[in-house]
């Protein structure tokens, strides 16, 4: 085999021992056993691939459905709210009790005075700061 | 600098590109027997070549389209063999240490003393040093040398600039010849 570019004169034997190297390296008899077992393999990936556009079609449905599934799946757990919310929501809507309404007022003026005046403390308690002076200053 | 390739193969290869696997399959039959020559001479036995050779064909017909004649096609089929090859290897292909080069050549001493013929022995040597070449610099020599291509075409068929090609030859010609003297060197302190 020849060599005639990039020739260096130090490299002259190592170019020399591979070129009898190479030489040496002969032509295999064809094997149609491989050449036939190979093609067979080819023509299932030639085959296979005809309905490729198919193929990945059907790998983005797969793919869609499994995030469908998942994104149903995380759905209720997100709408859950935590734990830390529930104690939060029950802290903001436990302790206000709601004044009364007119007609609770109406009802109570109706059966006496003290249910009445039981019924304003209530409400003054809720509405009014502790300090306000309502509760230090005595009625006139 | 192109590489047509005869009437008959451009034709079975355009063929081939439309998908005719029948034709791809002619073009084969007259790549297989150097395919596997080459096959041979780099793996350990028959049966790696024979792997070796089915995983090039394959890897062909799958990038086929690749090919573009601006090198021979066998060139481009031993670039593939080659890189084959070089996965076959995994990360041992990447460098060989030199505890290991000189375990090699203290088999090979021993081989020696059953006076084994010296070709075989330099052919033993010289594919021990071409393992322990790094990849980039063995694809060249193994192209240069083994499949025939010239520079320009192995510039092509790897797709780097043809300095790079003449730079990397020279390189491992250095190394394979740094290679030898240090064989050399443990061969004469172990008679």
């Amino acid at each position: 085999m020849k060599t005639t570019d990039s020739n260096d004169d130090g490299h002259r034997d190592m170019r020399a021992a591979l070129q009898r190297d190479a030489c040496r390296v002969k032509d295999e008899p064809f094997d149609a056993r491989l050449h036939y077992a190979t093609m067979h393999r080819i023509r299932a990936f030639a085959g296979a691939g005809q309905p490729r556009i198919g193929s990945w079609r059907w790998a983005m449905a797969a793919a869609c459905a499994v995030a469908l599934v998942l994104a149903l799946l995380a759905a209720p757990w997100r709408s859950q709210p935590s734990s830390r919310g529930i104690v939060r929501n029950e802290k903001h809507i436990l302790p206000v009790a709601q004044p009364s309404s007119a007609w609770a007022y109406q009802s109570a003026a109706n059966e006496s005075d003290e249910k009445l005046l039981a019924m304003l403390d209530r409400d003054a308690l809720l509405l009014l700061p502790p300090t306000a002076s309502t509760f230090s200053t005595p009625l006139p | 600098m192109t590489h047509a390739p005869t009437d008959d193969t451009a034709f079975l290869l355009a063929l081939a590109r439309e998908g005719d696997v029948d034709a791809f399959s002619q073009v084969m039959e007259t790549a297989q027997p150097r395919l596997m020559g080459q096959a041979l001479a780099m793996c350990a036995n028959p049966h790696q070549a024979q792997d070796l050779v089915q995983e090039t064909m394959i890897a062909a017909w799958k990038c086929l389209s690749r090919f573009d004649g601006s090198c021979r096609l066998f060139t481009w089929l031993y670039v593939i063999l080659l890189r084959q090859h070089q996965r076959s290897l995994g990360w041992f292909s990447r460098r060989i240490p030199l505890a290991t080069m000189e375990q090699q050549a203290a088999a090979e001493r021993q081989e020696a003393a059953t006076a084994e013929a010296p070709d075989t022995l330099e052919a033993e040597l010289l594919q021990a040093m071409m393992t322990a070449l790094p990849a980039k610099y063995r694809e060249v020599v193994r192209l240069r040398f083994y499949a025939d291509a010239t520079e320009p075409e192995i510039a092509a068929a790897l797709g780097i600039p043809q300095g790079t090609v003449k730079s990397r030859l020279h390189h491992a010609l250095e190394k394979l010849r740094r290679m030898k003297d240090k064989m050399n060197q443990l061969r004469a302190s172990a008679h």
